[in-house]
């Protein structure tokens, strides 16, 4: 059955470069003169790693995406917000420290070489010691992303200052997200810390029931780990769910746990993004080795 | 990740036609072979006239599964009945959560259809969507106790293999009923207006999420609906693989689905059409498109 072009549909040039004006999508069905015309392809675009296919010179590439811009209030793509909260306190010096930073290298890495799932996260990092700082600010995980070194700073654990800066954060992301156009799905926080808070109990807790708050709209799921010297606990109710608290066992290197750790954290971001569409509310995550779930009722 | 490297096979050029790209295409990928028993081809396509009705209907595999090598979950079934002169429509979307959910969408489209044309053979004026869907879903069950061996197994245990949304139509002339369980939706497209008429998901807070019903569970939560599909108009039944990119459809995907689809493409076309390239955007998608009867 031959198609009949619609009249919008016209043939393109030879340049492999499409008129902007022209509609986004290949035509479907070819024109009469098919055999002289040379057909309009994109250049397929290169897995990372890869060299980018004969003709697709970044030029071109670029040039292909140029005058696509979006419909204003038009839907581009979908993201997954996830945050890694560390603790940066004195406690954390040494091995802990650089551990974390080495996972996070790992992270980055893997990610930006994945060719689907580097464009469907979006990453941040909050620190906390006396205070919490946005060490990155939600970004895309690219091989050039510059990652902050973390390193131990202050004398406090201020779990109140780092739930706060999410409860801040993340609706200020997510709004910024939208406004590019981007479905959101809901964030996901990666606590982690091996002390206890230095403050009031009531503090660090009105804060957390602010951020678990269902009135909130843009409340993340938050898995919360202990290492060292962190209260069980204390850890089990920071999780937003009792299956996402995790304890490091008695015993075991710090240094070694949050490596664990580090390493769950890549499986959950690819697992969680492989299933963006299903709609599922619970974020994927397997308990990583070293850890134990706390997920049975403490007393 | 081993398969980072592999690259995107190299069009000849007599037979290129290139990926159908909507904005930002999605990374070039050389898709695995998917591993699954019994066989799931990547991609089916199907359609044809019945009653007046002419209809299009495919199921591609998504991007993620095509580099992982899992097997396409969505699955579709037409079905004519000629006493009545009724087209019957399905297509579900297996939750991933489920290991053997291909299977269950291939389950409940067949089962759930062949339902209907039972009721049909019946000579009932409208569907009765309770029994369709608890007939589904028992299909489910049933097929969790062979494959386990467990014949006291239920609908909790089918759940965990083999759960799926499901969405069937009935078409008659201009009237059509459907009923959906899940968030796998049923547009009118009328020029390039998507009126919804079943299964959308609802975000209440504006964020993607929030779990989906699905068979054997929710057998009996199906939304039911009735629309008239005046000529002109284009019944769609679709998977939330394509729902979410299409996001209403006001924007880039919507225009470009309402423009190709004004007449009904060639077959295989139309399966293309479905399979188009847009970042972030990998899951399964399937789609059946029923235009209607000409006056």
């Amino acid at each position: 059955m031959k198609i009949k072009l619609p009249s919008n549909m016209r043939a393109a040039p030879a340049a492999g470069v499409p008129d902007p004006s022209e509609p986004a999508t290949m035509p479907l069905g070819s024109p009469p003169s098919a055999e002289s015309v040379e057909p309009v392809v994109p250049p397929p675009v290169a897995a990372p790693g890869e060299e980018p296919g004969e003709g697709a010179s970044p030029a071109a590439r670029q040039a292909l995406w140029a005058g696509e811009q979006a419909p204003v209030g038009s839907v581009i793509g979908q993201v997954l917000p996830m945050y890694f909260v560390g603790d940066e306190s004195h406690s954390m010096a040494g091995e802990p420290i650089a551990a974390v930073n080495q996972g996070l290298i790992d992270l980055r890495d893997e990610v930006a070489k994945h060719p689907l799932i580097g464009k469907k996260v979006r990453f941040g990092i909050i620190t906390f010691a006396e205070t919490a700082q946005t060490r990155l600010e939600l970004s895309e995980l690219s091989e050039q992303l510059v990652l902050p070194a973390l390193s131990p700073r202050g004398r406090g654990t201020s779990y109140a200052s780092a739930l706060e800066a999410l409860r801040q954060t993340i609706p200020a992301d997510v709004a910024l997200l939208k406004g590019n156009g981007y479905q959101v799905h809901r964030p996901s926080v990666f606590f982690l810390s091996d002390g206890l808070p230095t403050e009031k109990a009531e503090k660090w807790r009105a804060r957390l029931a602010e951020l678990k708050d269902p009135s909130f709209r843009e409340r993340p799921n938050i898995l919360a780990f202990g290492v060292g010297e962190a209260d069980p606990e204390v850890i089990a109710q920071l999780a937003s769910s009792p299956r996402y608290g995790f304890m490091m066992t008695q015993g075991a290197s710090t240094a070694g746990a949050i490596a664990e750790f580090a390493s769950s954290m890549l499986n959950s971001m690819v697992a969680s993004a492989e299933r963006l569409d299903r709609g599922d509310h619970t974020i994927e995550f397997e308990k990583p080795e070293g850890f134990v779930q706390l997920d049975a009722p403490l007393v | 990740m081993t398969a980072a490297g592999r690259s995107a096979p190299v069009r000849r050029r007599r037979l290129a036609r290139g990926p159908v790209t909507i904005g930002e295409p999605a990374a070039a990928i050389e898709a695995r072979l998917a591993a699954a028993e019994p066989y799931r081809p990547d991609t089916i396509a199907d359609g044809g006239t019945a009653f007046g009705l002419t209809i299009r209907a495919a199921s591609v595999r998504g991007l993620y599964k095509r580099y992982t090598g899992g097997p396409r979950q969505d699955d579709i079934c037409l079905r004519s009945h000629a006493g009545s002169d009724t087209l019957v429509a399905a297509v579900a979307d297996g939750v991933s959560a489920a290991v053997r959910s291909d299977l269950g969408a291939a389950l409940a489209v067949r089962y759930a259809t062949a339902a209907v044309v039972r009721q049909l053979d019946d000579g009932r004026g409208s569907i009765d969507w309770g029994p369709v869907f608890e007939q589904a879903a028992w299909a489910l069950v049933e097929e969790h106790r062979r494959a386990s061996g467990d014949a006291g197994a239920g609908v909790e245990e089918a759940s965990g293999s083999l759960a799926t949304t499901l969405l069937v139509a009935a078409v008659r002339d201009s009237d059509v009923e459907l009923a959906a369980i899940g968030d796998s939706p049923a547009f009118v497209l009328r020029g390039k207006d998507y009126d919804a008429v079943v299964g959308e998901a609802e975000h209440h807070d504006g964020l993607i999420g929030g779990g989906v019903d699905a068979l054997p569970g929710c057998a009996g939560a199906a939304q039911v609906a009735r629309c008239s599909l005046e000529p002109g108009a284009v019944l769609l039944l679709c998977t939330d693989g394509l729902a979410m990119p299409l996001a209403g459809g006001g924007g880039e995907v919507g225009a470009t689905l309402a423009r190709e689809l004004a007449r009904p493409p060639d077959i295989v076309d139309f399966a293309r059409l479905l399979d188009f390239s847009r970042s972030t955007y990998d899951d399964d998608r399937s789609l059946i498109a029923v235009w209607g009867a000409a006056r």
